[in-house]
């Protein structure tokens, strides 16, 4: 019972801080926060006895933790029924963490640094846009949302193949040309509207539910940034269930050996190539499937949506959370697509803060704030991450 | 069961083997034995196909096997623990067993497999779920073994299993390499400890430069003072 509690508490208190490190308006008082937060969470790490508590605590009662959390989140935004703008800022959040988690797949569990992953966004935004902006067709969102997927997955498996062979720099060099082709191309092209984008994209309709709509519950009139933020939240949670069952999956253990060292991979009969060939395909679909609910938020996209220094804020958000940890990639996209807007006080200063809260991570915690955890078996062939 | 007939390997320009040609029966335990340098790793390597060659043939089993991929020669039954125990030091021992069955599917097998394999090296069954970069050198070559093992193979090609061992952990080790030879599988064994590898084995191969040097009954090899002379020692 002392256990259920302290994930209670735990879990109240992240939620409590939460909501007010986003409600504070000064950004002096931000700050101090910030600071807080880390000494709270350096010093609990260090000490054995809080640390050890806390790990028995949420180890023997997963499943509430668990749900308690899920719950939470639901929870989180009515918090900022006053002002929507919050709202959207948290949605793009989870839309980040979507990407954040896509992008692991080569980045952190196959070592690959993609460093053109926002094409992949671009392009199943610009084909959700595409389909219901520009040529107006009526089909239905789920099924635009898998196109958008689908596509991007293509010009995923378009990029794969060519850079099949290349590892470390040649990689990222290729990855970083085919973002800037994708990104040139979307804005030169008369077809994707130029560097003016797509306009009026219409909002998503949902069995029956337009989540344009402001709907009213229990006499409150919520944003329509809401419904926005629910959906891309069941989204969010599939997505970390799909990452987390595969990364417990036989292909999930052999990207990791691939990571490590290819040729003692491939003398254990492990064909890198198709497994570089899953990395691709999944990792961009969930990309095109972020840029499917990007699309319809937003109402207009262009070229300046899914740039290089988009591609590289999402690579810091999976460095930054901590590779191969689900929970650690959710928490840095969703600090990193909230900095720059408690920020704004810097206003120039901005990517400045930004980029040396990276480089300090990188120096003195380069392995994330929530770490990669060893894999715990019970039963040969499966496994089951704690 | 191994046959190679005139295989000869490039590294760009460089030829490193020169023209091999040596056989493997089934139930051996074969030894390759020579100076840094002769070709003994690059040999394993072409077998296992991480290493194609220009001219010559390998066959397995009477097929030809000289352009099949690596992950298909694994499912044949040809095993390689690698030189330096190319392990996967960030995952842990039992990621690295269970890497070795990649292709197989049999589940009940991998098991008693497992309980083998920790049988062989109860040392391993301690250090189950550690990273196995944190295993002793020792450990890490068990591992190695162990993981190719787990591959159930026909032919296991063991690459300097002894590098780095103390000697009493040699000893230990090749009577285990023995163990494993009694219970069915084959080996060919690259090794500079040229007499304790010689002792175990029933036919050897001297290797210089890229090219057979030497071949024949092991025995008869350990008593051949030229053997002696340059490998042995003596």
């Amino acid at each position: 019972m002392g256990k259920i509690l302290t994930v209670l508490l735990i879990e109240l208190l992240i939620l409590i801080v939460s909501v007010f490190a986003l409600k504070i308006e000064s950004t002096v008082g931000f700050l101090l926060l910030l600071v807080s937060i880390v000494f709270a969470i350096y010093y609990g790490a260090k000490n054995e006895k809080i640390r050890y508590r806390l790990q028995d605590a949420f180890s023997s009662s997963r499943r509430f933790a668990l749900i308690l959390g899920i719950i939470l989140i639901f929870i989180f935004p009515l918090f900022f029924m006053d002002s929507p703008y919050w709202v959207f800022v948290i949605t793009i959040g989870v839309i980040y963490i979507i990407l954040a988690i896509g992008l692991n797949m080569m980045l952190g569990s196959l070592d690959l640094v993609n460093l053109g992953f926002a094409a992949f966004f671009g392009i199943g935004a610009y084909t959700v846009g595409m389909i219901t902006a520009k040529y107006g067709l009526h089909l239905p969102y789920l099924i635009v949302l898998l196109l958008a997927g689908i596509v991007a997955m293509i010009f995923g498996l378009l990029l794969c193949l060519p850079t099949m062979g290349m590892k470390g720099y040649y990689f990222s060099l290729t990855t970083i040309a085919f973002g800037l082709a994708v990104e040139l191309t979307i804005n030169n092209l008369e077809w994707t509207g130029g560097p003016g984008g797509i306009k009026n994209i219409p909002h998503i309709s949902l069995f029956g539910l337009n989540l344009g709509d402001s709907y009213t519950v229990f006499g409150y009139d919520l944003p329509f940034q809401l419904n926005y933020f629910y959906f891309a939240l069941v989204i969010m949670l599939l997505v970390m269930l799909v990452a987390w069952l595969i990364h417990n999956s036989r292909i999930g253990l052999s990207w990791n050996a691939i990571k490590e060292d290819d040729i003692a991979a491939r003398a254990q009969g492990i064909n890198i190539k198709v497994y570089r060939i899953y990395a691709f395909a999944i990792g961009s679909f969930i990309a095109g499937v972020a840029g499917a609910i990007f699309a319809p938020l937003m109402g207009y996209i262009a070229p300046t949506n899914f740039t290089y220094a988009h591609s590289i804020t999402m690579v810091a958000m999976v460095i930054l959370g901590g590779i191969d940890n689900i929970m650690g990639i959710a928490l840095g996209a969703f600090l990193l697509s909230i900095a720059p807007e408690k920020f704004r006080a810097f206003s120039d200063y901005r990517m400045l803060i930004y980029a040396l809260i990276i480089i300090l991570m990188v120096i003195y915690r380069p392995q994330g704030l929530i770490p990669k955890k060893i894999r715990k078996y019970d039963f040969i062939g499966g496994a089951k991450d704690e | 069961m191994l046959r190679l007939e005139n295989v000869e390997v490039y590294y760009g320009v460089i030829r490193a083997l020169k023209g091999i040609t040596l056989k493997v029966e089934k139930g051996e335990i074969v030894s390759l034995i020579g100076a840094n340098g002769a070709g003994k790793t690059t040999t394993l390597r072409t077998i296992s196909g991480l290493l194609t060659p220009k001219s010559g043939k390998i066959y397995y089993n009477d097929q030809d096997i000289t352009y099949v991929p690596p992950y298909k020669r694994v499912g044949m039954g040809i095993a390689h623990s690698p030189e330096g125990r190319e392990i996967f030091t960030t995952l842990t021992v039992y990621e690295n067993l269970v890497l070795g069955s990649y292709l197989r599917n049999d589940r009940e097998g991998i098991e008693k497999d497992i309980n083998w394999i920790f049988s062989l090296f109860p040392r391993l069954k301690e250090r189950l779920s550690k990273p196995a970069g944190t295993l002793s050198g020792g450990e890490q070559q068990m591992l190695a073994i162990g993981r190719a093992l787990m591959a159930k193979p026909q032919l296991l090609m063991l690459d300097e299993p002894s590098l780095g061992l103390a000697p009493i952990l040699v000893e230990e080790l090749f009577e285990v390499i023995e163990d494993i030879n009694k219970q069915g599988t084959t080996i060919l064994l690259v090794e500079q400890n040229a007499n304790m590898a010689l002792s175990i084995s029933q036919r050897a191969y001297v290797l210089e430069t890229g090219s057979v040097k030497m071949e024949g009954d092991a025995k008869e090899l350990q008593e051949n003072e030229d053997v002696k002379k340059a490998y042995l020692g003596a």
